[in-house]
């Protein structure tokens, strides 16, 4: 029976049978095999035969002893004798000696046969020519032949040797390893420069040629007598082809071995993707060992795990330190021991000088091709090779930790009229931004200069992600500008969070994120941006406290980050809110007690206490809620006892007038504590208005005077005094104007019509109808402008709205039902805007579903809540519905058909929280009403017709 | 190679192959450097030393035994046919007048054994039943007893005894036919 007889399926069963019967028949005497082939194969004579040809065969073969030599002897022969002798023909060459040795194949010096020509011979070892083996070393020839390049060692020619392993004869190189040719001749840092280039030069044709070497190192790179560099040995190279992408080559702990690996690049030592950066990598190295002598790592003969680790985790010592590190043992492939002296020596130079003339920019140049991140090296050889080529000319090179200045520059030049007015900001910073990261971990004088440039990154993202207020007015700005430069700025600071741990500068890391992180919410919204720079700040921070728990710098960050994410995020997870929220009051506690008469601590802690209060209260607790609310009165007088012993300054005189304030805030707010709550604003304002009036110029004085009459004005109207706040309200008008006669701010345009409004409500309980239409118009005017100039701003279409909405209110009061409505709608428009603009934040929804209550209470021509009762909803310009006292509906079919449709509107919003359990604020009420009004309009249409 | 190693370690096998063609040389220097009448120095113990050594350097994830006996058996077996044809070749290229016989046909010729026959019906046998091709590979080529060979392909010594018989009957049936 052979192989290829019978069917598969047959064959298979036949050979199954036969195994079953030899086995059988095996145990037996030879007599009662017969018996037994006779009794299995029955009338199947060609299998009776067969069976017995192998139980014979095998009988025979046992008695020769077949199958039983010594072979290891044989093949120990023929291992020790492996090396082909000189004068053995190998196709039509004739070899001379071996002159290398390699993981899979032998090379041979050789002699083409009739010419003069002399080759190297790359022949597969005896026994390792498996399959794999002999296409790896076939591509290797491809690649070659591929490859025709002046600093690449030429292919020349193929075949196969007698005993049938592949060979091939390449261009034979007479010459001395790259570091050897150096060191030998004393070539100095300006001419090993210029070699490496040449090396660059080859690596950068390959890559064109989509090949990557894997495998540079010092052996592979022979410079002949005319002084060209000649690289050898593209063994390992690789194909850049899909299909390699596809199966990257398992280079796990045992591939390491194929390569060199104080050479190999991290990835290549992780046996990840290998790409064109690992050979940047390894020409990293080997610049960096031409330069100082020494090589970034020592690996070689160290476990796998440590190898990992180094290559992954240890940052090289800059090439100017390791030059004039202290005597190392000498390496193999120098003669030399490896001293400052010697080092210094071969390449002409004094050991000062040479770690002088490497320090800065070469130092730059090897580190950034050394980066851990392949995406952080040069993105080509020719990258590379052309920074080496800007140093020797004594331009600016490009390596740099971070390309912040180059790139704001660029970005600067494109974007000329749109960020002018931030460039006296930028141009100031452009030439401290280059900072090196080693630096910050270098000596104290190189350290201070690092912290400089430190402190000018924080300030740049302070003032160009935040400052915009005074400066510069937001509408100057346009929201792409400032993205690209919150962009730009992130993408700094990661650099700069990824080399630093000294603590100092992490907390500015910490706070520049922060800032960062208002950005992405303020004016243009980038959520994710936002959430990952506020993560990225409190992770630093925390780290911070894990290590010194008493950091009350620290702490006072997080809680601005804290209060941060809250402030936009918090709405999403109101758990997550209140336990953001407590702990902030927490770490203002901790504060306070670590510096109990520090006025800021108290000024923090006051608001803590308020914010979470507040966040009670939208979730419903009111009575725990007025319990923080207390707290937090309690900690501002105290701020205010402080402040009273120690203001003499007219700013810290400003401060306590505004403590005033917000101790009145606190208790006209929930606690609703009127006559204290007047008593203090009234204090307040009194010490702005002498500081006023002491020196008119004073800015921050101007700054709690205006709104501080507000703030009285608000809580006097509360209170039933309608004369006493108007008077308020016309005082805070005026010195608003003033100040912004001087400083035009958001906040104080905002004040102006705010005023105006308060103004014309007030004006309008009084009885003054004219005049309060002609003010409401004036701030209306006010307000729309601003939208205007400030049109590509989001967040101004919810002032848009919420002022709109204010004045509807208002306009109803004031019996204008027509006007009431168009406003109402105005302000319907800016909101479904801000809606569209924030599609996950709930509360941009929540407003829009109360103004449609409104729209549909408007339409049903049930008008508004009157003036007293809406003070317990916070005033006119309150946000929350404060349903109106009519229920009787008194219109036509055609508005009731368009109030059904609001208050569907409502509705549907509405019950959309409902579904989702994020019932806020009085959520449950309003859908409640919104559906009873739904219902009642409903009926009443119906009644009707 | 054996049968239980999946497709995709065959790459790894062939990265661990330098290696292991290493310690077989140092195998074969101490061996033969030993090899007098007075010393019986088993080829196997030779060989299960070097696996330890390798298994020592730690620089080397052996995933098992099998792969290194395996990969070193498969290995001599290629050193030698490889010999074999670059000798027939040399018979046949007429490039010498007279090929005198060393030591490695001798031992094979005594064993009447053509290596490149051997191999030939060695290949046949692999493509309809490989575990027999791997059993007289890791026997014939690795040195390794019938236990080794149990515990290496995870079936009973009863079981290698049986493949061995039967794979050594076919092989002997097989190549006397050819001659």
């Amino acid at each position: 029976m052979s192989a290829n007889q019978g069917t598969p399926d047959t064959f298979a069963a036949r050979w199954q049978k036969l195994n079953e019967i030899f086995a059988a028949a095996q145990e037996l005497d030879p007599e009662r095999q017969d018996e037994l082939l006779e009794q299995a194969c029955g009338d199947d004579q060609a299998l009776r035969e067969e069976a017995a040809a192998i139980l014979g065969a095998n009988r025979d073969a046992q008695n020769q002893g077949f199958l039983h030599a010594d072979v290891f002897a044989a093949g120990a022969r023929v291992l020790a004798r492996e090396e082909i002798a000189g004068g053995t023909e190998i196709g039509d060459y004739r070899v001379i000696r071996e002159i290398g040795r390699g993981g899979m194949g032998a090379v041979y010096l050789a002699e083409r046969t009739g010419f003069q020509q002399q080759v190297a011979l790359k022949i597969i070892k005896r026994g390792m020519d498996t399959d794999e083996i002999i296409r790896r070393f076939v591509r290797e020839r491809d690649v070659l032949a591929s490859l025709n390049h002046p600093n690449i060692a030429r292919l020349l020619d193929g075949g196969h040797t007698t005993g049938g392993l592949p060979f091939i004869a390449m261009e034979y190189v007479e010459g001395e390893t790259i570091n050897t040719f150096c060191d030998q001749r004393r070539l100095t840092i300006e001419d090993r420069i210029e070699l490496f280039r040449k090396v660059c030069r080859a690596i950068a044709y390959a890559h064109h040629n989509l090949v990557v070497h894997r495998d540079i190192k010092p052996s592979n790179i022979l410079v002949g007598a005319d002084g060209e560099p000649k690289l050898l040995d593209f063994g390992i190279a690789k194909l850049l082809t899909p299909e390699v992408f596809d199966n990257p080559v398992d280079l796990t702990a045992a591939g390491a071995n194929l390569m060199t690996p104080d050479y190999a690049s991290p990835e290549q030592i992780r046996g990840e993707r290998v790409t064109t950066a690992s050979d940047i990598y390894s020409l990293g190295v080997l610049l960096y060992e031409l330069l100082s002598g020494h090589r970034p790592f020592h690996l070689r003969n160290r476990p796998s795990i440590e190898m990992l680790r180094i290559v992954s985790e240890q940052e090289p010592r800059a090439p100017s330190d390791a030059a004039t590190m202290p005597t190392e043992k000498a390496e193999g492939h120098t003669q030399l021991a490896l001293t400052v002296e010697t080092v210094a020596q071969s390449r002409n130079e004094r050991p000062a000088r040479l770690q002088k003339r490497l320090r800065g920019d070469l130092d730059n140049i090897v580190l950034t091709a050394l980066r851990k991140d392949p995406l952080r090296r040069y993105s080509s050889v020719e990258e590379f090779s052309a920074d080496l080529e800007r140093h020797l000319l004594g331009l600016p090179v490009t390596a740099r930790p971070a390309t912040l200045g180059y790139r704001l520059t660029k970005f600067a030049q494109r974007n000329l009229t749109a960020v002018v007015f931030a460039s006296v900001a930028l141009l100031a910073l452009l030439g401290g931004l280059s900072v090196s990261i080693w630096q910050t971990r270098a000596a104290n004088k190189e350290r201070a200069r690092a912290e400089q440039r430190f402190n000018e990154v924080r300030k740049m993202a302070n003032t160009l992600v935040s400052g915009w207020d005074k400066d510069i007015p937001v509408s100057l700005v346009s929201n792409q500008v400032r993205g690209r430069i919150a962009d730009i700025s992130t993408e700094y600071l990661d650099n700069l969070a990824r080399e630093t741990d000294d603590p100092a500068l992490l907390k500015e890391l910490a706070k520049a994120y922060t800032v960062v992180g208002h950005e992405y919410t303020a004016q243009f919204i980038q959520e994710e941006k936002a959430r990952s720079s506020l993560h990225k700040a409190e992770a630093i921070l925390r780290r911070l406290l894990a290590g010194a728990p008493d950091d009350v710098e620290a702490k006072r960050l997080l809680t601005e980050c804290l209060g941060q994410y809250d402030g936009y995020f918090g709405e999403r997870d109101r758990t997550e809110s209140l336990k953001n929220r407590l702990e902030i009051v927490r770490l203002n506690e901790e504060i306070l007690a670590a510096r109990p008469d520090d006025q800021r601590a108290l000024f923090d802690l006051a608001g803590g206490y308020a914010l979470y209060g507040l966040v009670l209260k939208i979730v419903g607790r009111r009575q725990e809620s007025l319990a923080y609310h207390r707290r937090a009165a309690e900690i501002t007088r105290r701020r205010i006892e402080l402040l009273e012993r120690t203001a003499t300054t007219p700013d810290d005189r400003a401060k306590l007038a505004s403590t005033y304030v917000s101790l009145g805030a606190d208790q006209a707010g929930d606690l609703k504590e009127f006559d204290s709550a007047i008593k203090n604003m009234r204090r307040g304002a009194d010490i702005a208005d002498a500081l006023c009036a002491e020196n008119p110029e004073n800015e921050r004085a101007l700054f709690v005077a205006g709104p501080a009459q507000f703030e009285l004005g608000l809580v006097l109207k509360k209170s039933g005094d309608v004369r006493g706040s108007l008077e308020a309200f016309r005082k805070g008008l005026s010195y608003t104007r003033t100040y912004l006669a001087r400083w035009r701010t958001t906040y104080f345009i905002r004040k102006e019509y705010d005023c105006l409004l308060e103004i014309a409500e007030a004006l309008h309980e009084s009885g003054d109808s004219a005049g309060a239409l002609g003010t409401l118009r004036e701030s209306l005017e006010l307000r729309r402008k601003l939208t205007e100039v400030d049109k590509d701003n989001l967040k101004t279409y919810l002032g848009h709205g919420f002022h709109l909405n204010a004045a509807g209110k208002l306009l109803t009061r004031m019996k204008r039902a027509d006007e009431a409505q168009a406003s109402y709608q105005e302000a319907e428009q800016a909101f479904r805007r801000v809606v569209e603009g924030e599609p996950d934040q709930i509360t941009n929804r929540r407003w829009l579903a109360t103004l449609y209550l409104r729209l549909g209470d408007s339409h049903a021509g049930l008008g508004v809540c009157d003036f007293a009762r809406s003070q317990n909803y916070g005033g006119i310009s309150a946000y929350e519905y404060c349903p109106p006292d009519a229920n009787e509906i008194t219109t036509n079919r055609a508005r009731l058909r368009q109030a059904q449709d609001y208050y569907q509107k409502a509705v549907h919003l509405l019950a959309d929280f409902e579904a989702q359990s994020i019932v806020q604020y009085d959520d449950k009420e309003n859908l409640r009403l919104a559906r009873e009004k739904l219902a009642t309009v409903g009926e009443n249409i119906a009644r009707r017709f | 190679m054996l049968v239980a190693y999946g497709a995709g370690q065959r790459g790894v096998l062939d990265e661990l192959m330098p290696l292991v063609y290493d310690e077989l040389r140092r195998i074969a220097a101490r061996y033969l450097e030993r090899e007098r009448p007075d010393h019986t120095l088993q080829p196997t113990g030779l060989v299960h030393e070097a696996y330890l050594r390798l298994v020592n350097q730690k620089q080397v994830d052996w995933r098992n035994r099998a792969q290194f006996f395996g990969l070193a058996a498969s290995m001599m077996r290629r050193i030698l046919v490889n010999h074999a044809e670059a000798k027939r070749a040399e018979k046949r290229g007429g490039k010498r007048e007279k090929i005198p016989l060393d030591e490695v046909t001798i031992v094979l010729q005594e064993d009447m054994v053509d290596l490149l026959e051997l191999d030939e019906a060695l290949k046949r046998l692999e493509e309809f039943d490989k575990l027999k091709s791997e059993i007289v590979e890791l026997k014939f080529f690795g040195g390794l007893t019938i236990e080794e060979i149990a515990e290496l392909t995870k079936t009973s010594t009863a079981t290698v005894e049986r493949e061995w018989a039967f794979a050594r009957g076919w092989l002997y049936k097989n190549l006397s036919e050819r001659n």
